[in-house]
């Protein structure tokens, strides 16, 4: 309850040395709008409709984005902790598109799927499949030795022994690798709608922008770090601990 | 003979810096018989032990349960290892029921049930392994491990990580147990007291390479508890042993440090 109270009055107190510098130094609206102004973009945003209308089309593509991602991902996966050859050859190149930020395929992307919803659902596919590949190989390598010895002795061997042991030993690798995915994701979304087209928030955002509009771009940038955190912190993080305590990875609380 | 362990020998590492952990180990079970192998670390009575499992393979000598040749690990040897072995992800009645793949749902819970009973834990039938104790945890895994009938249980110093107390415990439950299954049973420990107290039967193994000191059988009645007296005079005999074993090899030692 401390945490609470503590960050209300953070917040709180942000938002008033923001709007009282911005008033008191008579900031243009173009360099920072004021608090007020940016909640008050943000209302008109509500009640027009155009907010909601930008999120539901910012997650359609998400989730298709990262249901895709999260199937690529397990399966190679899956491949990599299996198969010594595909993790020496096909391993390497997936760290190696790692370091590159999903973002730059776009060009590529816009050639090849053109300017629409599949070259920014290629730029988060592209994101968030790597983090779980390495999430998904890591897990599956790291199963327990005794895990396995103990089905062994219990009669359990290939195909039995992967999907009834391994599988479900490493599931919070999964959890892990879901969650990075999401965060990748959406990152990854957030720059293709700014670099390509629309519905969505990142398109609005440029939208704004391109119309000097500052307070709705602070108001997107806003409903874009609480959706994340959102996400993240209430619904990842606390997932993934409830599994990592049911596993015996941590102490539970 | 109904285990029968012939002229077995193992190595780990690699050419020069090759290490004989088991030398010429012969061990005759009979069925029923209660097994303790005994002696410090590094005797290489686990590795023994899962070479039985079929976890591992010797590099010579036979091995046959029941005139069939061990050369994989299979059901008709349970495993109870040191650390819980339990899956997580399961519940303590689906974890005893994991071996039992193929036989109808109602059936396996039902034999669930039953060993669960045995082991005193029916109430917890729906928990998770971390939601238990270390005793309790080992419990679970002896009822998992006797849940698919095996003919020899084979117990990798299950009570090592329990406190004193608890070891003592499950020490009467599973002489309880094998009064009442009748099991082969194999159980690897580095106490003395604990194999005096559960065996029929203790090998004496020494270290470099691993081998086999002594073959002792305990005939004490069972239950054991209570025969303070008469298990203590077993303790003190397989001490005096030990100390005699450890002063001749003390002494080759130095004999040889002298030839250098």
């Amino acid at each position: 309850m401390r945490l609470v109270i503590k960050r209300l009055v953070f917040f709180a107190s942000l938002f008033l040395v923001w709007e009282l510098a911005v008033r008191l130094f008579q900031v243009p609206a173009v360099l920072l709008p004021a608090p007020t102004d940016v909640f008050r973009a943000l209302g008109e945003m509500v009640a027009d409709g155009t907010l909601f209308r930008d999120l539901g089309a910012s997650f359609m593509r998400l989730l298709v984005g990262l249901a895709i991602a999260l199937l690529i991902g397990l399966l190679l996966g899956i491949l990599l902790a299996k198969s010594k050859t595909a993790d020496e050859t096909l391993g390497s190149l997936i760290l190696a598109l790692q370091s590159i930020p999903s973002i730059v395929w776009l060009p590529l992307a816009i050639m090849w799927f053109g300017l629409n919803e599949k070259s920014v659902i290629f730029i988060i596919v592209l994101g968030a499949a790597i983090v779980m590949t390495i999430n998904v190989r890591t897990g599956i390598q790291n199963v327990s030795p005794i895990y396995v010895k103990a089905a062994q002795t219990m009669g359990a061997s290939g195909p039995d022994l992967f999907f009834r042991v391994m599988l479900p030993a490493s599931v919070p690798y999964f959890v892990t690798g879901t969650r990075l995915a999401w965060a990748f994701g959406w990152r990854a979304l957030m720059a293709g709608e700014l670099l390509s087209t629309g519905p969505g928030l990142g398109y609005t955002l440029k939208y704004a922008s391109d119309f000097g509009r500052m307070d709705m771009v602070l108001g997107i940038m806003i409903v874009i770090g609480i959706i994340g955190v959102t996400v993240d912190l209430l619904l990842f993080q606390r997932f993934e601990q409830q599994v990592r305590a049911k596993w015996g990875l941590e102490p539970s609380s | 003979m109904f285990l029968k362990i012939n002229g077995v020998q193992k190595s780990f590492g690699k050419d020069d810096r090759r290490e004989q952990v088991l030398k010429d180990i012969s061990i005759d079970v009979r069925e029923g018989e209660f097994v303790s192998l005994l002696g410090p670390s590094g005797c290489g009575k686990s590795t023994l032990l899962s070479i039985v499992a079929g976890l591992n393979r010797p590099d010579t000598g036979i091995l046959q349960l029941d005139g069939c040749d061990i050369v994989k690990p299979g059901k008709e040897r349970g495993m109870v290892f040191q650390q819980s072995a339990l899956f997580p992800w399961l519940t303590v009645e689906e974890n005893v029921m994991f071996p039992l793949k193929g036989m109808p749902k109602e059936k396996a819970r039902e034999i669930a049930k039953k060993y669960l009973r045995l082991v005193q834990l029916s109430q917890y039938a729906g928990h998770h392994p971390h939601e238990l104790s270390g005793g309790m945890q080992q419990r679970v895994s002896i009822a998992r491990a006797l849940a698919m009938d095996p003919a020899v249980l084979l117990m990798d110093e299950p009570f090592g990580a329990l406190d004193e107390q608890t070891r003592m415990r499950l020490q009467r439950v599973l002489e309880e147990i094998w009064m009442e299954t009748k099991k082969t049973i194999i159980f690897v420990t580095h106490s003395i007291q604990e194999a005096v107290r559960l065996s029929d039967r203790i090998i004496v193994m020494g270290t470099h390479p691993g081998r086999i000191l002594k073959d002792i059988e305990v005939s004490l009645g069972r239950p054991r508890e209570g025969q303070l007296k008469e298990m203590a005079a077993y303790e003190e005999s397989i001490l005096e042993m030990l100390k005699t074993e450890n002063d001749k090899v003390e002494e080759e030692e130095r004999s040889h440090a002298v030839g250098y």
